[in-house]
C-alpha cells in the first residue's frame, strides 16, 4: 500500500509536469526550437516538478485534514503501563547537544520542558543529558552553573547530567555519537533536542508510547513549530508555519509513510539500531564536499531505512517547538550552513543500498538550494530569449511557399500556463487557510477568518518580495561552495536582535546592484519584457530597507496588537511556552537587578563553589611535560598581568586543566590577603549563582 | 601567630564555601585545625593550597563523599555538597542526587563503538544500459519507468 501511494505521487508529479512542459513546448516550438528555448524548457520542467511536488503533498494533507485523519498509520498505546516493573519500562534520554549557545535560554527551555514532563507524571523513565561542545570559556562556565541549578531544581525527580567535550569533533553528529558510545547502553530511546527546542511532556510521553507500540520503528520525527520571536520577519514565518505547516506535514506523512525523514531534532530515536547503523564515516576528499558529514540528519534517516528500520513523521502531535531566525540575514546565515550540508549529499545520494525514497529526500534537500540556481538561470535564459525574439523580424513569406506565414498567438496558452503555475504555488497556502475553518478554536487563535486572511495576503506579499533576495543569497552560497569555500560552524542567533542599516547595506548592496543592473538593461533593451521582471526585481532592489524593516520588533508587535500574523502560540499559549516565557522574563529581571561583575572565568578561579563545580565536572586528561610547562607559564602570566592578558583559547586551556585551576584558586585566596585582588573578584560574590 | 592566621583563613574560606552558621563553622574550623596543626606536622606557615585541601577533606567527610582513587581534585566536592545541601528548592535532596561515581556530571561510561557505515557510491557501468538485471534490485522499477518515459518523450516532444 505505501508503495502504491508513492507510485501514485510519482505519476501525479510526472503527468502534471509533462502536461506543463508540453504546453510550454507548444508555445516555444511555434518557430522551431532554439538552444535557448530547449534550455528554458528543461529548467521549467525541473522547477515545475519541484513546485508541483509540494502542491500534491499539500493537497493530500488538505484532504486528510478535512477528513480529520492523520497522515501516518502508527499504532499508539495510550498510556505507559505504570504498574510494570521499573526494569521493564523503556528508559529514555533527553539529549541536548549545545555549542556556544546562550546558557540562560538553554536553562529556561530545559526547565520548562522538564516541568511539563513532571506535570505529565511520567518523568521516572526520563533522564536529561546536556552535551556541551562549547569553546567559549564564559559559555562553558555558565553552562556548568545552569547544570547545577537544574540539578538542584529537579533533584530526586529527574536526573540531569552534563558533559563537556574540549574539542568539537565531528560537530553535532560527533557530539551525539559520543553520547551513544558512552551512555547509549543505558537507554532504549533518545529524544534529540536542539538548543532552542521546547517539547511538552505530553508530546514526549506520546512519542515514547508510539515507540513502545511499534517495535519496528527506528525514529519518529515531530514537526517543530517555530515560536516566540517577535520581529516582523520571524512572525510572518511563524504564521506561515502555523497555518500552512500542518497541511504540508500531513501530506508528507501520508505520501512517505514509513520512509519519512529526520530533521535533526525534536525526534525520538531507538538507540540500539541508531548505534548499529548510523555511525557516520568521513567522506573522502576535502571540504566542502568531503570531510565530516554536516547535514547528518537526512543521512542518518537514510541509513536507518537501509537497515530496515521505519522512520515516521508524527504530523498529528503538537507540543514541539523551536525558534526561527529573527531576521532575513540570520535566516540566510543559517541557510549558508544548511546549503553546504545539503550539497554535500551529492556524495551520498548515490550511495549503495539506500532506499529510493531516502535518495529522494536527499535529492529534495539538494534541490532546495539548487532550485535557486535553476530559477536564476531560467530568468537569464528567458531574458536572452526575449532579446533574441525582439531582434528577429517575423517573415511572412517563406521561400517556395505560396501562402503567407501568419504569426500565431499563443497568448491564451501562455496565460493559462502562468495561471496554473501561480495556482500551484499559492494553492497550498489557500489549503492551509481553509483548514482553519475546520476548527473554530484554531481559527480564532489565528485572529479569526478576516484577520487570518489579511495575514495570509501580507505573508504572500512579503514572500514575493523576499523570495528573489533569498534566491540571490542561495545562488551566492552555491557558487561559493562549488568554488570550494567552506563555512565555519557558528552558533545560531536566537534573540530578537534587529538588523542595522549598516549591516543591511553591507549584506544587500550586491543584491540591489544586481536588480538595478538587470532592470536598467531590460528597460533599455527590452521595454516589453521589463514589466514581467518587476516582481522579481522589486525585492532585491528594495533589499536594504526591506531587510531592515522586516527585522523590526516594534513592527512585529504592532501587527500582533492588530491581530495580524497571530498564531495559537501567541493567542492561546501552551503551558510549556507560558512557563518558558515566565522564566525568561524572570532571568532578564534578575540580570537587570544584579548585573554581573567580573567574568565567570574570574569567579571560577576565586569562588570556592564555582571552582569546585568546575573541577569536579572536568574530564581526566593526561598532560605531556611540554604542555605542563606551557600551562604553568600561563598561570604565571595570569598572576603577573591579570586575566585580561589571556586570550580566549588560553583561558580555555587553563579551564581544561584541573591542576592549573586548583593552583589558581589557592593563588587567588593568597592574593586576597596580600592586597587588592588580582586573580578574581571578591570570593563571596556570586557564590550562589 | 600561625594558629591565629590559620583560624582567620579557615573562617573566611568556610564562610565563602557556604557554611553560614557560626557554630557549625567553629566546629569545622576546629576539625580542619586538628588536621593542619597535627603534632607530626612541621609548624611553619601553611600555604593556601594546604588550607583549602583541609577544608575540602573536612567538608567531604561531613557529607560522606567518597572520592574514588587518590584524585585530590575530587575532594573539592565537599564544597558543592555544602551548597547543594543548603538549597531550599530541592528540600535538601540536591546533595543526595549527586552521582556517587568518579564523574559527578554523568553516569559511568561504558564504551560501545558505533561502526562507520559504508557510503561508497556504485560506479556506473556500461552494461547497465543494456542489461537491467545488472541494476540494484531496488532500482529496477525506476529503471523500467525511466526507459518507458524516455520512449514516450522521443515520440511526443518532436
Amino acid at each position: 500500500m505505501p508503495k502504491m501511494r508513492r507510485i501514485v505521487l510519482l505519476m501525479l508529479v510526472v503527468s502534471s509536469t509533462a502536461a506543463a512542459v508540453l504546453v510550454l513546448g507548444t508555445i516555444l516550438a511555434s518557430q522551431g526550437f532554439s538552444v535557448l528555448e530547449l534550455g528554458i524548457l528543461a529548467l521549467f520542467g525541473l522547477l515545475f516538478a519541484w513546485i508541483t511536488t509540494a502542491f500534491w503533498l499539500s493537497l493530500a494533507g488538505f484532504v486528510l485534514h478535512v477528513l480529520g485523519r492523520p497522515g501516518h498509520r502508527l499504532a499508539e498505546r495510550t498510556t505507559i503501563p505504570e504498574d510494570s516493573a521499573k526494569d521493564e519500562r523503556s528508559r529514555v534520554a533527553l539529549v541536548m547537544p549545545i555549542y556556544n549557545e546562550d546558557p540562560q535560554r538553554v536553562l529556561a527551555g530545559l526547565q520548562a520542558t522538564l516541568n511539563s514532563l513532571l506535570r505529565a507524571r511520567h518523568e521516572n523513565r526520563f533522564e536529561l543529558f546536556i552535551l556541551s561542545d562549547s569553546t567559549d570559556p564564559e559559555v562553558w562556565l555558565a553552562e556548568e552553573l545552569a547544570w547545577s541549578q537544574l540539578n538542584r531544581e529537579f533533584a530526586g525527580k529527574l536526573p540531569v547530567f552534563y558533559r563537556h567535550r574540549p574539542k568539537n569533533l565531528a560537530r553535532k553528529s560527533g557530539n551525539i555519537a559520543d553520547f551513544c558510545q558512552s551512555w547509549g547502553y543505558r537507554y532504549d530511546y533518545m529524544v534529540v533536542l536542539d538548543a532552542d527546542s521546547i517539547m511538552s511532556g505530553h508530546c514526549l510521553v506520546s512519542l515514547v508510547n508510539r515507540m513502545d507500540a511499534n517495535p519496528k520503528v527506528g525514529l519518529i520525527q515531530v514537526p517543530p513549530t517555530p515560536v516566540l520571536r517577535e520581529s516582523f520577519f520571524a512572525r510572518s514565518q511563524q504564521f506561515a508555519a502555523s497555518v500552512f505547516g500542518p497541511v504540508y506535514a500531513t501530506g508528507l506523512s501520508f505520501w512517505f509513510q514509513d520512509s519519512a525523514n529526520y530533521w535533526g531534532h525534536n525526534a525520538i530515536i531507538r538507540v540500539a539500531p541508531f548505534m548499529a547503523h548510523c555511525g557516520l564515516p568521513t567522506l573522502p576528499g576535502k571540504e566542502p564536499f568531503g570531510g565530516e558529514i554536516l547535514s547528518h540528519d537526512f543521512v542518518e534517516a537514510a541509513l536507518l531505512r537501509r537497515a530496515g528500520w521505519q522512520v515516521w513523521l508524527a504530523d498529528d502531535l503538537s507540543g514541539s517547538f523551536e525558534e526561527p531566525p529573527p531576521t532575513l540575514i540570520d535566516h540566510a546565515k543559517r541557510d549558508r550552513r544548511w546549503c553546504q550540508g545539503n550539497l554535500q549529499h551529492l556524495r551520498v545520494v548515490f550511495a549503495e543500498g539506500l532506499r529510493p525514497l531516502s535518495r529522494l529526500h536527499l535529492a529534495m534537500g539538494i534541490m532546495a538550494y539548487m532550485s535557486s540556481v535553476f530559477w536564476f538561470v531560467l530568468l537569464v535564459l528567458s531574458g536572452l530569449e526575449a532579446l533574441r525574439q525582439a531582434q528577429t523580424e517575423h517573415s511572412y513569406f517563406m521561400e517556395g511557399d505560396l501562402f503567407p506565414n501568419w504569426p500565431v498567438s499563443y497568448a491564451f496558452e501562455a496565460a493559462t500556463l502562468l495561471a496554473i503555475t501561480l495556482s500551484i504555488l499559492y494553492l497550498p497556502k489557500i489549503f492551509g487557510y481553509l483548514t482553519l475553518f475546520l476548527d473554530r478554536r484554531r481559527l480564532m487563535a489565528h485572529g479569526g477568518g478576516v484577520k487570518a486572511g489579511l495575514s495570509l495576503l501580507l505573508e504572500s506579499l512579503t514572500s514575493i518580495l523576499l523570495a528573489p533576495i533569498l534566491m540571490l543569497f542561495q545562488l551566492g552560497f552555491v557558487v561559493s561552495i562549488l568554488a570550494g569555500r567552506s563555512v565555519r560552524w557558528a552558533a545560531q542567533k536566537r534573540d530578537d536582535g534587529e538588523t542595522s542599516w549598516a549591516e543591511a547595506g553591507a549584506v544587500h548592496l550586491g543584491h540591489t546592484a544586481v536588480a538595478a543592473t538587470a532592470g536598467w538593461v531590460s528597460w533599455h533593451s527590452l521595454p516589453d519584457f521589463f514589466p514581467w521582471l518587476t516582481p522579481v526585481l522589486l525585492g532585491p532592489l528594495l533589499a536594504i530597507p526591506l531587510s531592515r524593516l522586516t527585522s523590526r520588533v516594534d513592527l512585529g508587535r504592532a501587527l500582533q496588537r492588530r491581530g495580524l500574523f497571530l498564531t495559537p502560540c501567541e493567542s492561546d499559549r501552551p503551558a510549556v511556552l507560558e512557563d518558558l516565557c515566565r522564566r525568561l522574563t524572570a532571568l532578564e529581571q534578575d540580570a537587570q537587578a544584579a548585573p554581573r561583575r567580573g567574568t565567570l572565568f574570574e569567579k571560577a578561579i576565586a569562588d570556592p563553589f564555582m571552582n569546585a563545580l568546575h573541577l569536579t565536572l572536568l574530564a581526566r586528561e593526561s598532560r605531556s611535560k611540554s604542555e605542563r610547562l606551557r600551562l604553568d607559564a600561563l598561570v604565571a602570566k595570569l598572576q603577573e598581568q591579570g586575566v585580561e592578558s589571556l586570550t580566549r583559547s588560553q583561558r580555555s586551556d587553563l579551564l581544561s586543566d584541573p591542576a592549573s585551576m586548583t593552583t589558581l584558586h589557592a593563588l587567588a585566596w593568597q592574593s586576597s590577603e596580600e592586597g587588592p585582588l588580582s586573580l578574581g573578584q571578591s570570593a563571596t560574590e556570586g557564590k550562589r549563582a | 601567630m600561625i594558629r591565629a592566621q590559620l583560624l582567620c583563613r579557615l573562617d573566611r574560606y568556610f564562610f565563602a564555601a557556604g557554611v553560614g552558621d557560626e557554630r557549625e563553622r567553629a566546629a569545622l574550623i576546629a576539625q580542619a585545625c586538628d588536621t593542619l596543626l597535627a603534632p607530626s606536622r612541621q609548624q611553619s606557615e601553611l600555604s593556601w593550597l594546604q588550607v583549602i585541601g583541609a577544608v575540602d577533606r573536612v567538608l567531604a567527610e561531613r557529607h560522606a563523599i567518597e572520592t574514588p582513587g587518590d584524585e585530590a581534585r575530587l575532594t573539592c566536592r565537599g564544597r558543592i555538597a555544602e551548597i547543594f545541601s543548603t538549597d531550599e528548592r530541592s528540600g535538601g535532596r540536591a546533595a543526595e542526587s549527586l552521582n556517587p561515581t568518579a564523574d559527578w556530571g554523568t553516569p559511568p561510561r561504558n564504551y560501545r563503538a558505533m561502526p562507520d557505515q559504508d557510503l561508497s557510491v556504485r560506479s556506473p557501468r556500461l552494461s547497465w544500459l543494456v542489461d537491467p538485471s545488472a541494476w540494484p534490485s531496488t532500482w529496477r522499477p525506476a529503471h523500467n519507468f525511466v526507459v518507458s518515459l524516455s520512449c514516450l518523450a522521443v515520440v511526443l516532444i518532436p
